[in-house]
């Protein structure tokens, strides 16, 4: 038998645990229609099991190329490990910051958090020249906003947790001001 | 074309409908290009005030908007990896990887003429064909059709830009189980809703499209800053020259059938003829495996097709009163607010109308021709900034596109969701437009099939003996068994290498 990274191992096993956990969500919904003999849960059930047949489709062609193969680990999670410690970390900062920022977009309002969350963004990917770093996102940031909320009367999101709410209103009041 | 040239006349006769014209023209040119935003926030906003207007200027400001906005999205799908719109997302496939080769003019300068040469085509085959085609469209296409026609649609699909067979379908039907969640289209049942409120209607395509695409992309380029491998785009401004465009001239007229087909049927319209064509293209080109890695067929073949919707879109519109999307759909309101029913009597009582409109889509087409390579000789020099800097300005427009489409904060979430999804993906050879395509057909699969088991009564044989539905579900398996056996015999010859 031949020998898969652990990046493929990985993967067949997540795509089975997607069909595994559609199907389980599915007995929820799966539920009768009168007039239409699948159920509101048929056309969601073939694909899931579509999908499991090529993610073992897929396993079984990963094993036949690695027949006889040495190990090759050409899979991301294996061409990752080459890069160390610190770009796993700084990836993972990367990959989480906007997560972080979605997250507290709600409380926090776009006028107050998006400057900060661009600035992170470029010290992340490793623009560590200070004037740059503040300058560029804070011009572009100025810039669309003004396109948005001046000239196009897009509404974002002014935050509500207290302080920001205050601040959020009060730039907008300022930026229709002009 | 004693009625085209009325029509004309009527468009320049007054300073106002000229500026009706250019407004539509340049307005579609920026919103079209502007992801989330897009040409029906600008259709949306201006619907009240098209009560004020004559019926005709209200019309035509509408039918310039619609060509206009599906060419303006090409511009950065090319340039930045963010369609403007769904239909404009496989220009990206080819378009973008144009770009990172030093290619963004020849990219843009293909959508421009392929934009307005689909786009006049299209005009000009609505202008004499209206009514017959109308009654064919709508006759003999009904959810069987559509249902086959989907099918067909994925069964392509699933060889184009994904490292494996496999892993094409899995792309696809990743996509067709992520346009499940919200209500099922038959009854209205809860799915994958998870009691959020949030998820009853579904995942919003312009928010995945924006992770999907935009987002991903920054995060690859941030990959590439991180571990010291990132290059700079070349820059050149060269256009394609006339010999490269004749060498595709075969791809052009396809894409205008398969456009102007698509855009007939209601409720189909410009993205699905984008991916339908973009699929034929990689099917019959003698340099498939070259698709997804930048070739000029691919952007030809999308932005020909979209753009030869539009003018199709209009035919179910004006002789039956049936809007073929979003955009036809306000136009029934405009129609209504003007004490005009569209449908067969519009010809006759409302004739010089339709001329103003066939007229003004057709010198709309020219324009773009005109505008487009002047808006590329500016845009282009965007690429001179190094990506660090324009990747806050992507984000930035990306997150307030995602959350200007329904005010929601969880679109911005469930975009950088997508984002990161994509970027894991892509990173371990899935294909991208697959998921989108499949995110995209799901629930218009899943209706149309719906429809069509009740309409024959569950009888397969009288399903699949529908004379349209048969050539097209052999096609799309012929299409699969084909795949099969080409990634078999690679696989075979991979292993004994």
């Amino acid at each position: 038998m031949g020998r898969l990274s652990p990046g493929q191992w990985f993967e067949v096993g997540a795509w089975l645990a997607v069909a595994g956990a559609a199907y389980g969500f599915s007995l929820q919904f799966d539920r009768d229609i009168e007039m239409y003999r699948f159920g509101a849960a048929g056309w969601p059930r073939l694909i899931i099991l579509l999908i499991a047949l090529g993610a073992l489709g897929q396993f079984a062609q990963d094993l036949r190329k690695a027949q006889g193969e040495p190990l090759s680990g050409t899979g991301y999670f294996d061409r990752f490990s080459e890069h160390g410690g610190g770009f796993f970390l700084r990836m993972g900062l990367t990959l989480a910051l906007p997560v972080v920022y979605a997250g507290l977009l709600q409380g926090m309002g776009y006028y107050f958090l998006t400057p900060l969350f661009l600035i992170a963004y470029l010290y992340l990917t490793g623009e560590h020249r200070i004037k740059p770093l503040i300058l560029v996102p804070l011009f572009l940031y100025l810039v669309v906003t003004f396109i948005f909320t001046r000239l196009l009367y897009v509404g974002l999101p002014t935050g509500y947790w207290p302080g920001f709410y205050d601040f959020g209103t009060w730039f907008v009041v300022l930026v229709r001001g002009i | 074309m004693e009625q085209f040239i009325a029509g004309a006349l009527t468009l320049v006769g007054s300073p106002l409908s000229v500026g009706i014209f250019f407004a539509g023209l340049i307005g579609g040119l920026l919103f079209g290009a502007i992801p989330g935003v897009s040409m029906l926030t600008l259709a949306a906003i201006f619907l009240p005030f098209s009560g004020l207007l004559s019926a005709s200027d209200a019309i035509m400001f509408y039918s310039v908007l619609y060509c206009s906005g599906t060419y303006g999205g090409a511009v950065t799908a090319i340039l930045f990896n963010i369609p403007g719109a769904p239909e404009n997302a496989p220009t990206a496939f080819d378009g973008y990887p144009m770009t990172q080769q030093g290619k963004a003019g020849k990219a843009i300068g293909a959508a421009v003429l392929c934009s307005a040469l689909g786009g006049t085509c299209s005009v000009i085959l609505m202008m004499l064909a209206t009514p017959l085609l109308a009654d064919i469209a709508i006759t003999h296409f009904g959810p069987p059709e559509i249902f086959a026609l989907v099918f067909f649609g994925i069964a392509v699909a699933s060889s184009v830009g994904a490292a494996t067979l496999w892993k094409g379908w899995l792309s696809i039907l990743l996509g067709l189980l992520l346009a499940t969640v919200g209500l099922d289209p038959v009854a209205g049942i809860e799915r994958y809703t998870f009691d959020f409120v949030y998820l009853l209607a579904g995942l919003h395509f312009i928010p995945v499209i924006l992770g999907f695409f935009a987002v991903a992309e920054v995060l690859v380029q941030a990959e590439r800053r991180v571990r010291g491998s990132y290059d700079m785009p070349k820059f050149v401004t060269s256009f394609p020259t006339l010999h490269e465009f004749w060498k595709l001239k075969v791809a052009v007229a396809r894409s205008v059938g398969l456009g102007f087909f698509s855009g007939i049927l209601p409720g189909v319209g410009a993205t699905l003829a984008a991916f339908l064509s973009y699929n034929e293209a990689v099917r019959w080109s003698k340099r498939s495996h070259n698709f997804g890695k930048g070739e000029l067929e691919g952007v030809v073949a999308s932005e020909t097709a979209n753009n030869a919707a539009t003018g199709a879109a209009m035919i179910p519109l004006l002789a039956l009163g049936l809007p073929g999307g979003a955009l036809t759909a306000m136009m029934v309101g405009v129609f209504q607010m003007h004490d005009i029913e569209p449908g067969p009597l519009v010809f006759v009582n409302s004739s010089e109308l339709v001329w103003v409109v066939f007229a003004a889509m057709f010198f709309a087409n020219i324009a773009i021709l005109v505008l487009g390579f002047l808006e590329t000789k500016t845009v282009l020099h965007l690429l001179r900034i190094p990506f660090q800097f324009l990747a806050p300005g992507i984000l930035l427009l990306a997150t307030i596109g995602a959350y200007a489409v329904r005010n929601l904060v969880m679109d911005v979430g469930v975009m950088f969701a997508a984002g990161i999804l994509a970027y894991l993906l892509r990173r371990t050879g899935y294909s991208i437009p697959g998921i989108v395509l499949g995110l995209i057909l799901g629930k218009l699969g899943e209706q149309n099939f719906a429809q069509a088991m009740q309409l024959v009564s569950y009888d397969v044989v009288t399903f699949v003996t529908r004379p349209i539905v048969g050539v097209l579900l052999f096609a799309g398996l012929a299409t699969i068994l084909t795949n099969v056996y080409r990634a078999l015999k690679d696989s075979r010859k991979e292993i004994e290498a």
